[in-house]
């Protein structure tokens, strides 16, 4: 008996009892589809994730006042104003060869009424360089200048929601809004950035001039800031250019050699640790728990198999009356598992797939189906066949042919 | 001589004593017999078919199958010999359900690696269909087809391997007197065409068929 015939053999008896072959699959098949859809939901997420994050801005550096835990949110804006402007026009000055573009930010927040609507949002000043250091420009009209920095002009571009939901989806450039009872005049529309991967709409923002938010929005003292922004030249002196940012601030600051830093220097990098490794943690979970299924489904097909070898008794005593030897039993009733599992792991495949982009289509996720992951289930499904199809198979082939002939 | 068996016992250990099913046989065949084995229940006579077959092993004593000395091989051994030299013949015809004629026809073949494939090995089953007299009847299942035409199929199915021997266990108890004598006239044929026969039966009027009755009694032949 060659391998394509035992398969023949196998597949004679599957389709002898189709509905029973099915229903013994499916713990397969559900198992399979669990973890290809939720892989694919997961590696989704995070490959989209991956590319927001560098969409977010060119090699950027960011520095928070106050002190961040990793892994946390960041309580110092607002709480510590110990960074200023000047900091980062003092690191530009010193290294130009590290340093692209930067721009500190200030951050505000506020009710935006334009004649009978209102949207409450978030409002950051920053100096023209932001467009540069976030690659993120506007979509129509422009943007503001360095001569409104100096001015304090009263003047901004808006986000797409700020458009959808004041301007009613109007052309909004020219128009004239109010905030804390000021009026700001709208020079332009940045270009679409969507929703975050944690859920955070990036175009519900009106973005105006440094001087503008701190003298006239917050009316604090002109210096402090809340972050600043560097873009460096190369990824490669990302290290180095850390090292000399935390020596420069701490210098200005005059931290002394014990105190704690009062900043925190942060990269894209770290922040794209921090999400992955979140949502692999979300994924690792998952994918045990469409495992446990996978299990299920095995021993689904040991009992069935364990049925069908006693239910096959007589036939198993008459193949070995005309001579199969154990070791052909044995192959039979193992490939009979195997190709079980695995037609119910291709089945799971497929389905599984087909899931995930339904899934995501309704909800808006990203799906991203990796081979890796659909070559490991098919491995696994062919796995869990033969595993849990060798001990009925065993039993089989140690069957006595006499016994099995009287059997009744 | 097609089998040569000699001082053959099988003994089976019921709590404290040993008891002999066979308990010192000594029998042979020749090539072109047809032998029929008759007792009463638990007279032996099927322990005794099971030993020629090389279903079961004797616990003592000789047994030579087409000058093979069958005792001591292990069990795939066994049933590679049984694949080449014994074409059985059930009671209970033992097809496989669900399963065409032909195929079931073809199944010892699927354990004879020297057996032609494809075409070749459907072209013999057919052969062989027709031979027992159902060539119309290749694609029904064993559902499909009277007590008498299902033994046939096996009969058929017996001889696909070209065996030496063919063994016959009560062939005819589950047929009617008609399909019995149907079936006991083939086997004639077959064994005027040179094929052994070793049939075992209780029943008078199908051993008459054979050329000669071995009778058995508490394990041993007494006639």
């Amino acid at each position: 008996m060659n391998g394509l015939m035992i398969f023949k053999v196998a597949m004679r008896a599957l389709l002898r009892n189709k509905v029973r072959s099915i229903l013994t699959a499916l713990g397969i098949i559900v198992g399979i589809a669990a973890v290809i859809a939720v892989v694919a939901i997961g590696e989704g997420a995070s490959t989209s994730m991956k590319a927001q994050i560098s969409s977010m801005g060119d090699n950027m550096i960011i520095v928070f006042g106050g002190s961040m835990k990793k892994g946390g949110v960041h309580g110092g804006s607002g709480g510590y104003q110990t960074l200023m402007g000047e900091d980062a026009d003092a690191m530009f000055r010193d290294y130009p060869e590290l340093i692209k573009a930067y721009t500190p930010l200030v951050r505000s927040g506020g009710q935006a009424i334009f004649q009978e609507k209102n949207w409450s949002t978030q409002i950051q000043g920053v100096k023209p360089e932001f467009v540069a250091v976030r690659k993120w420009d506007v979509s129509s009209g422009v943007f503001f200048t360095e001569s409104d920095m100096r001015t304090g002009a009263r003047v901004c571009v808006v986000g797409q929601t700020i458009v959808d939901n004041l301007f009613d989806g109007l052309d909004p450039i020219g128009e004239t809004f109010r905030i804390k009872n000021m009026p700001f005049k709208v020079l332009g529309v940045l270009s679409k950035k969507g929703t975050t991967s944690m859920g955070q709409d990036q175009d519900d923002i009106i973005i105006m001039p440094l001087t503008t938010v701190s003298r006239v929005l917050r009316r604090g003292s002109f210096n402090n800031v809340d972050q600043l922004l560097f873009s460096i030249y190369s990824m490669d002196q990302l290290k180095e250019t850390k090292r000399v940012l935390s020596d420069l601030l701490r210098q200005r600051h005059r931290l002394g050699p014990t105190v704690e830093d009062d900043f925190t220097i942060i990269d894209m990098t770290e922040i794209s640790d921090m999400l992955t490794s979140v949502s692999s943690m979300m994924t690792i979970l998952m994918a045990v728990v469409a495992s446990i299924s996978l299990l299920v489904g095995g021993i689904g097909i040991m009992n069935i198999m364990l049925v069908s070898v006693t239910e096959r008794t007589r036939e198993i005593g008459l193949r070995m009356a005309i001579g199969a030897a154990p070791i052909a039993i044995l192959l039979q009733f193992l490939t009979e598992a195997a190709v079980l599992s695995t037609m119910g792991g291709i089945l799971g495949i497929i389905l599984g797939v087909a899931g995930a982009y339904i899934v995501g289509d309704l909800n808006k996720w990203p799906i991203y189906v990796t081979p890796i992951s659909v070559v490991i289930s098919f491995g696994f499904s062919g796995f869990v066949g033969i595993f849990f199809g060798f001990y009925p198979a065993l039993r089989a082939s140690r069957l006595n042919p006499i016994d099995c002939l009287r059997y009744e | 001589m097609l089998i040569e068996i000699k001082e053959l016992k099988r003994g089976y250990n019921m709590g404290q004593e040993e008891v002999w099913a066979l308990n010192g046989v000594s029998l042979q065949v020749e090539k072109g017999d047809f032998v029929a084995i008759m007792g009463h229940s638990g007279s032996g006579k099927s322990t005794l078919l099971n030993v020629i077959g090389c279903l079961d092993v004797p616990t003592s004593g000789s047994y030579a199958l087409d000058g093979i000395a069958v005792a001591g091989m292990n069990r795939a051994a066994l049933a590679r010999v049984r694949n080449q030299k014994i074409g059985f013949i059930f009671q209970s015809f033992n097809l496989l359900a669900r399963t065409t004629a032909r195929e079931n026809i073809e199944l010892p073949m699927l354990y004879n690696p020297t057996a032609p494939r494809g075409k070749a090995l459907h072209d013999r089953a057919e052969n062989l269909l027709a031979q027992v007299g159902l060539g119309d009847r290749m694609l029904h299942t064993p559902s499909q087809l009277s007590g008498g035409q299902q033994q046939r199929v096996a009969i058929a199915r017996a001889l696909m391997n070209n065996p030496p021997l063919l063994l016959a266990d009560e062939p005819t108890g589950n047929l009617d007197s008609r399909a019995t004598a149907d079936i006991m006239q083939f086997f004639q044929k077959l064994n005027e065409q040179g094929q052994t026969i070793v049939m075992v039966t209780h029943e008078v009027d199908v051993a008459s068929f054979a050329k000669r009755k071995v009778i058995m009694r508490d394990g041993k032949v007494v006639a």
